[in-house]
């Protein structure tokens, strides 16, 4: 079994790293998500893996789990939910001004947004004319 | 009543701010003077809170706070020694004032402003004063979490971008983060920053392998958020696009990593056999390597607020080089450095905000426009520049000449005096452009005859109040250098000698019960 984990944390963070570096916010998310898998799987593993046994004492069982790892594991599940909730706004915010789904947001001088974009950061635009 | 006032004092800090947040969630869409009434009072009791906590902290042992009462190592504790009261209490100042700069109209760029603003500083606040390192991790995500809204308040195509490598590179460092911790608890047992100190000590050589990387991921991680240069690009981006009194705030940021790192390594890998070293040459040279980053970063801003953030940079590249000389007196004038770098750091964001609405369409670049003419920005401009470029008489100078002299007997003295030496000439020398620029230089004669400027934002007498109140506390800064570098020196004594850390929380080593794990 402590094989088969092995192999299942490698294959996801790995997956999660070449997705994390693609160029478009969508796979980039998705790799951060798997990342967050493997991390979670692992954390669990750090209290070593036992089979059938309760985490809380009771009168029947003979041995136990770890509990702190399941914690933990509930915490950082918790707060990688919350992340990539705010990564994907961030992400389709950023789809909605620039029209473009790429991780750099290049600026598209013929779109629509274009004019929401200049009224927010005039000195960036400025400049160009002025500069020369 | 007061007795029992006195023993949780360590936890105000994270309290005030967190009540303050929930409270104005609460009362999100009432009156703006509501939720900076609030704001404010929760600013004022923190600077009171963590007044005490430096007093109470400085009068000898580190403070400890059991959470929930349960014993150390078992539970959550909170441990106020000096460094962690020095954090809070430079982390309060720049709160009042970036929640005055804040208060004259930046809040109301967008919602829930003051609530996040809240808990970002519960967030910093809890992550110098925990002493459990799973703690940690958690806040530093709140920290993080607030600082992602923060940094997208106000909107901007800008900010997104910036948001998005911001939140992306972050979020993998707590991946690395967690991994670390797994490593640590799987091989040592335990989460509690002073018992890792003690477990450490008996780590069999078989398995010290797995310690030290999991000591290397958690100084990278650390070394992530305080941006040193193969891990920096983020940062001169992110400041750049943040609002002026959230890079204020952000100013301390980088620092709560340069302190978990000396914590981490002082307290719990230095003394350990399997892994002293762990943090050597490697990370002065790294530190060397972000000042020259971030001096040709400085050359090169076409904006003041780049400029700033640049110089944050740079400071933080200061910073790092203390960690792997390890010695006491280095670490005192560091911790002067800190304090004085992150205020002004935070008066420059202000300022240059300042200096971007009195130019108008122009804003804060640094090319030929309109001149700015108010003699109280030009003052300004000059006492923040000649500090940051580490000139006499200012805290700048005094903070780089403890720091110099302080290195001179390391085997590194000749390699971080002409560093640090020749970064602060680019330093000056950017600066004075960019002050002639905004100052001095009329726009080419062609464009003199261009429309006139549409509107300058109105200015608030909070902005300035908050701007020069700052500027005010690193000429204080001078003026009570004495005081302030004998309590950091007395901080630093206490770092270096981690068996006060250890036995403040946990006094009974012999007594814990151990269990072998398989």
């Amino acid at each position: 079994m402590e094989a088969m984990l092995a192999i299942a944390i490698g294959l996801l963070s790995s997956c999660g790293v070449y997705l994390m570096l693609r160029a478009r916010t969508f796979p980039v998310i998705l790799g951060l998500t798997l990342l967050s898998y493997a991390v979670n799987l692992f954390l669990f593993a750090s209290g070593r893996l036992v089979v059938n046994a309760p985490p809380i004492i009771s009168s029947e069982a003979s041995h136990y789990t770890d509990p702190i790892p399941q914690a933990l594991v509930l915490t950082a599940i918790v707060i990688g939910f919350g992340m990539t909730a705010y990564i994907v706004t961030l992400a389709l915010r950023g789809l909605s001004e620039s029209g473009s789904d790429h991780v750099d947001m290049p600026e598209m001088a013929d779109d629509i947004n274009s004019e929401a974009a200049i009224a927010h950061q005039p000195p960036a635009t400025n400049q160009k004319e002025q500069q020369s | 009543m007061n007795h029992s006032i006195m023993s949780h004092s360590p936890i105000l800090p994270i309290l005030i701010p967190f009540i303050a947040s929930m409270t104005l969630l609460m009362l999100s869409g009432r009156k703006a003077c509501l939720q900076r009434g609030i704001s404010a009072l929760a600013a004022i009791l923190l600077l009171a809170a963590s007044a005490h906590l430096l007093l109470l902290a400085d009068s000898g042992n580190p403070l400890t706070y059991a959470l929930g009462d349960w014993t150390p190592p078992f539970g959550i504790t909170l441990v106020a020694d000096r460094l962690a009261a020095l954090g809070v209490m430079v982390t309060s100042v720049l709160a009042a004032f970036a929640l005055l700069y804040a208060s004259a109209g930046f809040d109301q760029k967008g919602r829930h402003f003051h609530a996040i603003f809240q808990l970002q500083l519960v967030g910093i606040n809890g992550a110098f004063l925990t002493g459990d390192v799973f703690n940690l991790f958690v806040f530093f995500e709140v920290m993080l979490l607030a600082s992602y809204i923060l940094l997208a308040h106000g909107g901007g195509l800008n900010k997104s971008r910036a948001g998005f490598a911001y939140v992306t590179l972050n979020l993998a460092g707590s991946a690395v983060f967690l991994i670390a911790l797994g490593l640590i608890y799987g091989t040592l047992g335990t989460l509690n920053l002073a018992d890792i100190a003690l477990q450490l000590q008996s780590i069999p050589a078989e398995e010290s392998a797995l310690v030290r990387v999991a000591g290397a991921l958690l100084i990278t991680v650390f070394v992530l958020k305080a941006a040193v240069l193969p891990l920096s690009f983020w940062l001169p981006h992110a400041y750049a696009a943040a609002g002026p009194a959230v890079a204020a705030l952000f100013a301390i940021m980088t620092k709560v990593g340069i302190v978990a790192v000396l914590r981490v390594q002082m307290i719990a890998l230095d003394s350990a056999p399997a892994t002293t070293g762990l943090v050597g040459d490697w990370l002065v040279i790294a530190a060397l390597a972000t000042i020259v980053f971030a001096a040709l970063g400085i050359l090169a801003a076409k904006s003041l607020q780049a400029l700033v953030a640049w110089l944050v940079l740079g400071s933080a590249g200061v910073l790092l080089i203390v960690p792997s000389l390890s010695d006491s007196l280095t670490t005192a004038a560091a911790l002067y450095y800190l304090v004085q770098s992150a205020i002004v750091g935070a008066a420059f964001f202000m300022l240059a905000d300042l200096i971007r609405d009195a130019r108008g369409r122009a804003g804060d670049g640094l090319f030929r426009a309109e001149k700015v003419t108010s003699i109280s920005l030009q003052i300004g401009f000059l006492l923040l520049a000649a500090t940051a470029a580490g000139l006499p008489p200012f805290s700048g100078f005094v903070g780089k000449l403890m720091l110099l002299s302080a290195v001179s007997q390391s085997s590194m003295a000749a390699a971080i005096w002409a560093v640090i030496l020749v970064s602060g000439l680019l330093t000056t020398v950017a600066l004075a452009k960019a002050g002639s620029r905004l100052f001095w230089e009329a726009p080419p004669e062609d464009e003199i005859h261009q429309e006139p400027i549409a509107q300058a934002a109105v200015r608030s007498w909070r902005q300035y109040l908050s701007t020069f109140g700052l500027i005010a506390v690193s000429m204080l800064l001078v003026i009570f250098a004495k005081p302030v570098s004998d309590f950091t020196q007395r901080t630093a004594a206490q770092l270096h000698e981690p068996s006060q850390y250890i036995d403040a929380v946990i006094p009974d080593h012999a007594a814990i019960p151990r269990m072998t794990r398989p």
